[in-house]
């Protein structure tokens, strides 16, 4: 069994065997990232292409710490990149409407799988789905985000706020359409 | 609003989360991370042939002592003489009778005289000999002394050993000067003797230092220094470093080459956003239908020393073979579908085609270059050439194929253009050049050429820069002007 030391060594040599062992370790945890991200699998599969290319010429910059982290943050890094070029075909709607809700969702957050968890999220709105990402999976704080998104601090907390606010409501729907 | 126990529940479920990744994910990444893969065999091949060229030339012009020995020369006097023998005076020349006394010479008579010894190594034979000699040399076999042999005579093939003694009459004391060994060769004609009695004289006076000779060379006369110095043994003078090759500064040459050019290529783009390349396939690099050659006659003169500028006009035929294919955003299929939570999904097919294109290439090209020889000698040497060029396309066809499907034959340069496919090029090379025939010189020079411009430009969404790597087989005669 090969350590991921001896992997990330093998990459930094530029041999093609660990560089496909590395990218059978992390092909589908990256995937699961970029699909969080994108709103189909077609732009979910340019930036894993994109991302896992930078992950390989770019591994001589990893310099310790978790290696996962540094592969995923690489992800997150070209799916905001996408974000912002692709930002002017998306269409930018107005969810200052969503009501909300005090009702709890926590039963079935518990019940529902990852995959299930995935179409829920896959349904906000870009703008909400990649704050709430950053913020809640990814650990950023409102001023990295504000700072990657090129949008303040008020903006973020705000998005984040109604990120929320939506996914609980969509939450609550399924919950009583499972129930009926 | 959710809370923090439960964004902390999505945030591990959606850090467990794995998705497959894309079809073929791992090749289309390994193709961008590691292009260099489809050159490497193809730099190895050049770096060889580069190694077995220098091999082959270091090894050809590195004589050998094995090879000297037996190259038609005899040699003789190895034994060396006792030195203190050496010295006696005349007194002892009366009563010596080894070796026999040397008749002392009037300087009038401008003849030297000297005291043969020919042991015939062959054979028991020891003859001694007085021989009087004037300024021609003499040949002494088996005890019968000749004169040197005429311009087309060739000399026995007998090995003999000569000792030769000269002496002065202004000497006060006359001492064996040297026991010289004397080189004869056989089965050469008295024309590359005078050749070779030349070379050995450039070596007695390089050797004019020797401290052995100093007290003895400083009084004898300059003919005779140079005659006993002319008598070295064989084996000093082929230990002299090789002279390097002087070209003169009117030399210029006149060849013809051909050279069998094997087109390796490399991809650019060269589209708009409407059109997607999808897939180019550039797997087999050792197409046969990739295989072109060049012919062409050089022109070069001394720049300086060792650097020629060359010239030269050239055909070149070449050939290539690519296969792609590309989308342009229309849907082919739309394929509907619900997933397990009761969500229509809808999946697109892009309409996509695969082409190919089969074209071949004649260009007439004009290159300007130098070549820099090195590791020079009399027959051999290596050069190192860089030359660029223009190439004007003078007839090409491009044969096209629509999913398998014969479409189209485009020929060029087409009339609204007649510098289409036209490029430019350059070229790196190192040769191994041997003379044969006298003034005629044989080149095998592996080569590179890298051709600036695509061959496709804007007819195709894709630009295609040709390499190819060749053998340039050359045939050059020197002049001198």
């Amino acid at each position: 069994m090969v350590s991921e030391q001896e992997i990330i060594a093998g990459c930094r040599a530029g041999k093609a065997s660990a560089q496909e062992k590395l990218y059978q370790l992390y092909s589908r945890r990256m995937m699961a990232v970029c699909v969080r991200y994108t709103s189909s699998r077609f732009e979910a599969e340019d930036i894993f292409h994109e991302a896992f290319v930078k992950v390989f010429k770019n591994i001589d910059a990893y310099n310790g710490g978790s290696f996962e982290g540094w592969v995923r943050r690489i992800f997150v890094n070209t799916a905001i990149n996408h974000y912002h070029k692709n930002r002017k075909y998306q269409e930018q709607l107005d969810y200052s409407t969503i009501e909300e809700s005090t009702a709890s969702s926590e039963d079935i957050i518990s019940q529902i799988s990852g995959q299930e968890l995935l179409a829920v999220i896959d349904q906000l709105p870009d703008g909400y789905k990649l704050v709430f990402n950053l913020y809640v999976i990814e650990g950023f704080n409102h001023r990295e985000i504000g700072e990657v998104l090129n949008i303040s601090e008020g903006t973020s907390k705000s998005q984040l706020a109604k990120a929320k606010s939506a996914l609980k409501k969509i939450l609550l729907k399924q919950q009583i359409s499972e129930a009926c | 609003m959710l809370t923090d126990k439960e964004l902390e529940e999505i945030r591990r479920k959606m850090l467990e989360l794995e998705e497959e990744p894309p079809l073929a994910g791992w090749q289309r990444v390994q193709a961008e991370v590691q292009p260099k893969n489809n050159r490497r065999p193809f730099w190895w091949l050049l770096s060889l042939l580069v190694l077995l060229t220098a091999g082959l030339a270091i090894t050809q012009l590195t004589p050998t002592e094995q090879k000297d020995d037996t190259a038609g020369s005899i040699e003789i006097g190895s034994v060396a003489p006792d030195a203190t023998e050496d010295k006696y005076t005349p007194k002892d020349q009366k009563t010596r009778s080894v070796p026999a006394p040397v008749p002392v010479i009037a300087e009038k008579s401008k003849t030297k005289q000297v005291q043969e010894s020919i042991i015939a190594s062959s054979g028991p034979v020891l003859q001694k000999q007085p021989v009087s000699i004037a300024d021609e040399p003499l040949v002494v076999i088996s005890g019968k002394v000749i004169p040197a042999a005429p311009e087309t005579a060739l000399l026995p093939a007998t090995p003999v050993t000569l000792i030769m003694l000269t002496d002065s009459a202004k000497r006060a004391k006359p001492e064996l000067l040297n026991r010289v060994p004397v080189q004869i060769v056989h089965g050469v004609t008295g024309k590359e003797r005078e050749t070779i009695s030349a070379e050995e004289s450039t070596v007695a006076e390089a050797r004019a230092g020797d401290e052995s000779l100093v007290s003895d060379e400083k009084e004898q006369p300059k003919s005779i220094l140079a005659d006993t110095a002319a008598h070295k043994p064989v084996k000093e003078k082929r230990k002299a470093p090789q002279q390097p090759v002087v070209h003169s500064k009117n030399e210029w040459t006149a060849g013809i080459y051909v050279a069998p050019r094997y087109a390796f290529r490399k991809f650019v783009p060269n589209t708009t956003d409407d059109i997607m390349i999808t897939g180019i396939r550039s797997a087999n690099q050792l197409d046969p239908e990739r295989m072109g050659y060049e012919f062409g006659a050089t022109y070069s003169r001394v720049l300086v020393p060792g650097l020629f500028l060359e010239g030269g006009l050239s055909w070149l035929q070449l050939k290539e073979n690519v296969t792609y294919t590309l989308t342009k955003g229309v849907i082919d299929t739309l394929t509907v579908r619900q997933s397990g939570n009761g969500q229509v999904v809808v999946e697109s097919r892009l309409l996509s085609e695969e082409r190919k294109l089969v074209s071949s290439y004649a260009y007439g090209g004009i290159r300007l270059g130098a070549t820099y020889y090195f590791l020079q000698t009399q027959s051999r040497r290596l050069n190192l050439t860089v030359a660029g060029g223009a190439n004007l396309l003078v007839k090409g066809t491009t044969r096209q194929f629509v999913n398998g499907e014969w479409i189209e034959t485009v020929v060029f340069p087409s009339k609204e253009n007649i510098l289409e496919q036209s490029n430019y090029n350059l070229q790196l090379g190192v040769g191994y050049n041997v003379s044969v025939l006298g003034n005629y010189e044989l080149s095998l020079m592996p080569t590179m050429s890298y051709f600036l411009g695509s061959t496709f430009k804007e007819r195709e969404p894709l630009g295609l820069k040709p390499y190819s790597l060749g053998v340039n087989v050359q045939l050059k005669r020197r002049f001198n002007r």
